[in-house]
């Protein structure tokens, strides 16, 4: 007991060091990446085979972190419903939540435009984080991507219409 | 002189010559490689520095400009006859220094490559006298060899981890900053510096993902972030085992576990007969997927570690 007494002092006293010394110039993640990290936004499944959904799966093959963003897009074109699962660090998660956010409501022209750069700013990345808004954005294009194929091959004969 | 310098850096290659030197990076990462050839007028002096430790990008650029500026002044043409420039490792040595180091293997009659014990002042031999000279003085940490060197271990994925570990422990009871107390503060910050490369070159040659990325960094094969040729049936293996191990019960995990780690064990064989054939590019593919089995390996620690 007596000892692990001691240890407890000598743990706080770590702790006062490590306080003034480290913890100042290290950066912390930002309120916004805390923010969807605490509390993400659409995290999830779509049903993969509807052919009204398109699946983005990318990886991250430095760290190890994988992406899954789902998109389902409505007749006229637009983004209805999106979903994430990250399995990766903070600022993963943060970017796809946020991504999916950004979808929401847009025609699939105007997700395209989405900008790994937008995502970093508004969740103030630092440079080493860089590469998880792009996971995002690359995460965006392929589940859009595969919509686009998924709904070409099935009607491309589709004379009845137009 | 109008010698010119080549930057090149995977992923992204910049040439530049003679006076003008831009680096130009595509997407920053926190690390990345600096491959750096200076070519002299005379072409049968060309000569390659050889690609070796991770740079950081402002410490490129700098270091570029300093390169740059001893080039043009002509200081650097002793250690430009010695027909390399040398490890160019900014990180941990002063740029100065690190472009006039030439790695010890690569010898040639060339006076820019001696190291001398900073106390008695008698060149160091520098295998036999990497951390103390022959006055018993502790030395600064020879950062120009690579890890396998330090420990005086064949370069090989294959490490005898026995030998390591006990070169390990032996060297760090003879370096260990304790032991320094009573000595000078330089002695003391050497004794630091040297124990800490130590323990971060034991560190990086233990485990098998760490000893392959180091192995593949010294033969100038990084992983770039932006990679995305992953073929989607992996990643989608990798995000079920994610979500299994999310739902798991006590018995799942454990099947999780041995199913992961007989794929880690796999993937260490892969690289075994990948180094071995030196195929670096099949070795860095194997990498690749054993970082995200790894991945999911920790997750299963901290799935125990909530448990307990």
């Amino acid at each position: 007991m007596a000892l692990f007494r001691g240890a407890k002092t000598v743990g706080k006293a770590l702790t006062a060091a490590v306080d003034s010394r480290i913890i100042a110039p290290t950066a912390s993640y930002h309120k916004n990446v805390l923010d969807h990290y605490e509390n993400p936004r659409n995290v999830g499944s779509l049903d993969k085979d509807d052919k009204k959904v398109g699946t983005g799966l990318v990886g991250a093959p430095a760290c190890g972190d994988v992406m899954k963003l789902q998109i389902k897009i409505d007749e006229d074109g637009k983004i209805v419903d999106a979903k994430f699962k990250t399995f990766g660090c903070g600022s993963a998660i943060a970017s796809s939540s946020l991504a999916t956010e950004w979808v929401k409501g847009k025609t699939v022209d105007e997700a395209l435009t989405i900008k790994n750069t937008e995502i970093a700013k508004e969740l103030s990345l630092p440079p080493v984080k860089l590469h998880c808004s792009m996971l995002a954005e690359d995460a965006i294009k392929a589940a859009l991507n595969d919509y686009k194929i998924k709904n070409q091959t099935e009607p491309p004969k589709d004379n009845g219409k137009d | 002189m109008a010698a010119s310098i080549k930057v090149l850096r995977t992923g992204s290659s910049k040439v530049v010559s003679s006076n003008r030197i831009t680096f130009k990076s595509q997407r920053q990462t926190n690390r990345s490689w600096c491959h750096i050839s200076i070519q002299e007028p005379t072409p049968s002096l060309a000569k390659i520095a050889r690609p070796h430790y991770p740079v950081n990008q402002p410490t490129i650029g700098r270091s570029i400009k300093l390169l740059q500026n001893r080039l043009l002044s002509d200081q650097i043409s002793s250690a430009m006859n010695a027909r390399t420039l040398g490890v160019f490792r900014p990180y941990s040595v002063l740029p100065e220094r690190a472009l006039y180091t030439t790695p010890f293997w690569q010898h040639e009659e060339s006076a820019a490559s001696t190291r001398k014990c900073w106390k008695c002042g008698t060149e160091t031999d520098p295998m036999k006298e990497l951390f103390f000279c022959t006055c018993g003085i502790v030395q600064s940490p020879a950062d120009q060899l690579t890890f396998f060197t330090l420990f005086n271990i064949d370069e090989s994925f294959d490490v005898d981890l026995k030998k390591l570990g006990e070169m390990y422990k032996d060297l760090q009871k003879k370096l260990h900053p304790d032991r320094f107390s009573q000595k000078s503060e330089t002695e003391q910050s050497l004794a630091e510096q040297q124990s800490s490369l130590l323990n971060k070159a034991y560190f990086t040659l233990l485990k098998p993902l760490t000893r392959a990325l180091y192995l593949l960094e010294i033969h100038g094969y990084t992983i770039e972030e932006d990679n995305n040729d992953i073929n989607p049936e992996f990643l989608m293996e990798v995000l079920e085992l994610n979500e299994r191990i999310g739902e798991a019960s006590s018995e799942e995990i454990q099947e999780i576990e041995s199913e992961i780690s007989s794929k880690i064990q796999e993937n260490v064989k892969q690289l075994s007969s990948a180094f071995t054939a030196e195929d670096f590019k099949k070795a860095r593919d194997i990498a690749v997927k054993m970082r995200y089995y790894v991945n999911v390996e920790a997750k299963v620690k901290t799935f125990y570690r909530d448990r307990m």
